[in-house]
């Protein structure tokens, strides 16, 4: 009986039907696409981030306790002041290990005027997983631009000049230089606008061995994912309670971060590299703040929308329901009856909005970020549970009213 | 009488069409939240891009030092500038790394400094990096003595970059320490977001003795994240539109399909097909406008509250003018097109059949 009625209840008005199920496909559309995109924007933006390089750097406690300039070391007592190369892969072991998106050690040494750093280009590391990737300085700064050439892929004797140090001394990609009296092949010349153009990189490894300090490194940048800082974040996390510090050490904060890090890495000091953490910190919190807000109107205009429209239908379905009424319906059967029905279209109307809300985020982050935006299976279903929800919420009042009214009221008046 | 039939429509249909304008007025509303934000979105974010600091410098090419004009050069142009002097200098124990600096013009452009104690600091005093002053063991107050003075330390910064490891001095006091006048180690330029390149290579082109180049690593991620913030929110815009028009154009069919017992009388009186389709569309286009009208206003209000809460500073109006001209036109188009394609029925209406009731 429930079944015919709303079968008849459809047959009859099939137009109408159609529009209350379109408007709330709409409105559950637009919801889903705001809600996929916001909930996923700020990851992409955080790796977008990433344009501006390392947000952490890690050097070794006792030389960052020796001077800058050829000065007297003082070192502390029974610490080195390098980090053993063996140890950087460790990095990617510590808590937030899949937030670090790159890291890139080096070692700095001078050939009379000429600057030089040992890096790894582009290096196999192992993960804690077993698997092996690459990372190193391209990868930590993606905004560094090769203007002729190309990276070398860490051969031995392949080097890669800073701009500014090519111009200087008329050097060209494909050429042939000696560098603390060993041949290297110039593989490209890097434009970066800050200090590397000032550099030769060479790799990492050829430059230990020319300095005679193989295994070391003096420096190691970081790229990590984070969470923008608030007043929680920069707490000392030494003087928190126990259930704070177990909060702050699980909230990916640059801080926190940093913290594993030098856990991992013992005899480390790594600091968060401020003039990038915190401005990532303030873009990703605003466009987080801009979205969410955003996001809130369309939720709550879709949710008006569909609310008024449900409302204005059944309005208009007065009659039907005195008829009803006068045939002997109780009030529950009546209630429960177009609860089903609109509980119905409800569900259609969020299903066809949500597929297509889906759809519409994904094409979203595929034209802008070039990479599809992840939406998970609970987010359709919630949006098909609140359209359900406000459908039925937006009947709710005039069906009230209308049961309470005396059906012969109604019949009268031919509405 | 045309008046009277609007005014009537409305005081007659009050309930269903206070629904109708409350749906238009939302829909108007979302649109000029959507606009609002889309259109003063770039600017803003650029803002706070700033605290990125420079993203332009001027260094040596050869020799040390960069002529201090290219700092007044680049203001002039439209950007801010501060120099800094960079040399080392003896103290009793070791030699230190010491940065001259102007307080005044480099506070805008080192957001990021985490500073302990003043950043403001005139001739005598001076600021040490947190990695220096730990090894000095100098606190706020403490003396440092440098080769032919000495500086009281105001403040001590962290930056996690090179600041650490430097003392930092005035300007003018760096200068006399290195015996260099009128020119600087290192000029940074924080030039506006959308004219970087035009600047720096105006600068580059006055001062050859100068490498001014663009900091890649800031420049090239601020064009990059704001170009994405704004397409997605130009999409998003764009989605939002063309639903919520579908709706609105739904709802202005609904207003003629649902009086067709109306419509009918309106004939059999002997009403002309043509002057009842005028009537329904001016009671569209009016309910579109005040619906607009209404919208935009509320529209506005939250996307000046969503621009303060969100970069914070003064309620500012983010929608303007033209804003509004788009919605409303907009809305009355679909109004008036929605509601003559709903209209054409008119004609096909016959008022016999219509007011048997079938």
């Amino acid at each position: 009986m429930i079944l015919r009625f709303v079968q008849e209840s459809i047959r009859r008005a099939p137009r109408r039907k159609a529009l209350i199920i379109a408007a709330i496909a709409m409105g559950s559309a637009v919801a889903t696409s705001m809600l996929g995109v916001m909930l996923d924007i700020g990851d992409k933006i955080n790796a977008e981030l990433r344009g501006a390089g390392a947000n952490i750097v890690v050097t070794s406690r006792a030389a960052s306790l020796k001077g800058g300039v050829g000065s007297i070391s003082a070192n502390a007592a029974g610490s080195s002041n390098y980090i053993p190369e063996s140890q950087v892969p460790n990095i990617k072991k510590i808590f937030w290990g899949l937030n670090i998106t790159g890291f890139a050690p080096s070692i700095t040494a001078r050939d009379g005027a000429l600057e030089l750093e040992g890096v790894w280009f582009s290096h196999p590391y192992k993960t804690p997983d077993g698997r092996t990737q690459q990372t190193g300085i391209a990868a930590v700064n993606p905004a560094w631009r090769i203007v002729s050439g190309r990276w070398t892929p860490d051969v031995l004797n392949e080097c890669v000049v800073g701009v500014n140090v090519a111009r200087r001394n008329g050097w060209k990609a494909g050429g042939t230089v000696t560098i603390l009296g060993a041949p290297f092949r110039i593989a490209g010349i890097l434009s970066t606008g800050d200090e590397a153009d000032d550099r030769v990189l060479v790799p990492l490894e050829r430059l230990q061995q020319l300095t005679g300090r193989t295994g070391q490194v003096d420096r190691i940048d970081v790229a990590a994912l984070t969470k923008p800082e608030d007043d929680f974040a920069r707490r000392d996390p030494n003087t928190m309670t126990e259930k704070d510090r177990e909060r702050w050490n699980c909230s990916a904060y640059v801080v926190a971060i940093a913290h594993d890090i030098e856990q991992a890495l013992p005899g480390t000091l790594a600091r968060p590299v401020r003039k990038v953490a915190d401005s990532e910190g303030k873009i990703l919190s605003s466009v987080g703040g801009l979205m969410s807000l955003i996001t809130l109107v369309a939720l709550l205009s879709a949710g008006l929308t569909v609310w008024s429209l449900t409302a204005t239908t059944m309005m208009e379905r007065r009659g039907e329901i005195a008829i009803m009424q006068a045939i002997g319906a109780t009030r529950g059967l009546v209630a429960l009856l177009f609860a089903l029905e609109i509980g119905l279209v409800g569900m259609v109307g969020g299903l066809a909005g949500a597929t297509v809300g889906v759809a519409l985020a994904r094409y979203v982050g595929a034209s802008v970020f070039h990479d599809a935006i992840e939406v998970s299976w609970v987010l359709p279903f919630l949006i098909v549970m609140a359209a359900i929800a406000i459908a039925i919420a937006g009947a709710a009042q005039p069906l009230g009213r209308t049961l309470r009214m005396e059906p012969a009221e109604i019949l009268r008046e031919g509405v | 009488m045309f008046f009277r039939f609007i005014i009537g429509a409305l005081r007659y249909r009050r309930q269903r069409l206070l629904l109708s304008f409350f749906a238009l007025a939302i829909a108007a509303a979302m649109a000029t939240v959507l606009f609002g934000i889309y259109g003063t979105v770039g600017q803003r974010m650029r803002e706070q891009f700033s605290s990125y600091g420079a993203n332009i410098s001027a260094v040596p090419v050869t020799g040390t030092t960069v002529p201090l004009e290219i700092a007044t050069a680049a203001e002039k142009l439209g950007a801010t500038a501060a120099p800094f002097l960079i040399t080392s200098v003896h103290t009793s124990a070791e030699p230190i790394l010491v940065a001259g600096f102007i307080p005044a013009k480099t506070t805008a452009m080192t957001p990021y400094w985490h500073m302990k104690g003043s950043r403001d600091i005139g001739p005598g005093e001076c600021i040490a990096g947190e990695t220096l002053a730990d090894r000095l063991h100098a606190a706020i107050g403490s003396t440092i003595p440098l080769e032919h003075a000495s500086c009281i330390v105001k403040g001590i910064v962290s930056t996690g970059g090179a600041e650490d490891q430097e003392l930092l001095l005035d300007f003018a006091t760096a200068a006399q320490l290195s015996g260099i006048a009128n020119a600087a180690s290192l000029i940074q330029i924080r030039a506006p977001g959308d004219r970087v390149e035009p600047i720096r290579q105006e600068l580059a082109r006055r001062f050859p003795s100068a490498d001014v180049r663009t900091n890649l690593a800031v420049a090239s991620t601020e064009s990059n994240v704001i170009l994405k913030i704004r397409a997605s929110l130009f999409l998003l815009t764009l989605i939002v539109l063309v639903i919520t028009t579908l709706c609105v154009t739904s709802n202005f069919s609904e207003i003629v399909l649902e009086r067709s017992k109306e419509i009918g009388i309106l004939k059999a009186l002997g009403g002309v097909e043509r002057r009842i389709a005028a009537f329904f569309v001016s009671e569209s286009a009016a309910l579109a406008l005040v619906a607009t009208i209404a919208g935009y206003a509320i529209g506005n209000f939250a996307a000046a509250a969503i621009g303060r809460e969100v970069f914070g500073g003064a309620m500012r109006i983010e929608a303007g003018g033209l804003v509004f001209a788009g919605v409303a036109g907009v809305m009355l188009a679909v109004a008036a097109i929605a509601t003559a394609i709903a209209a054409s029925r008119i004609w096909s209406i016959q008022p016999a059949i219509i007011l048997r009731g079938e």
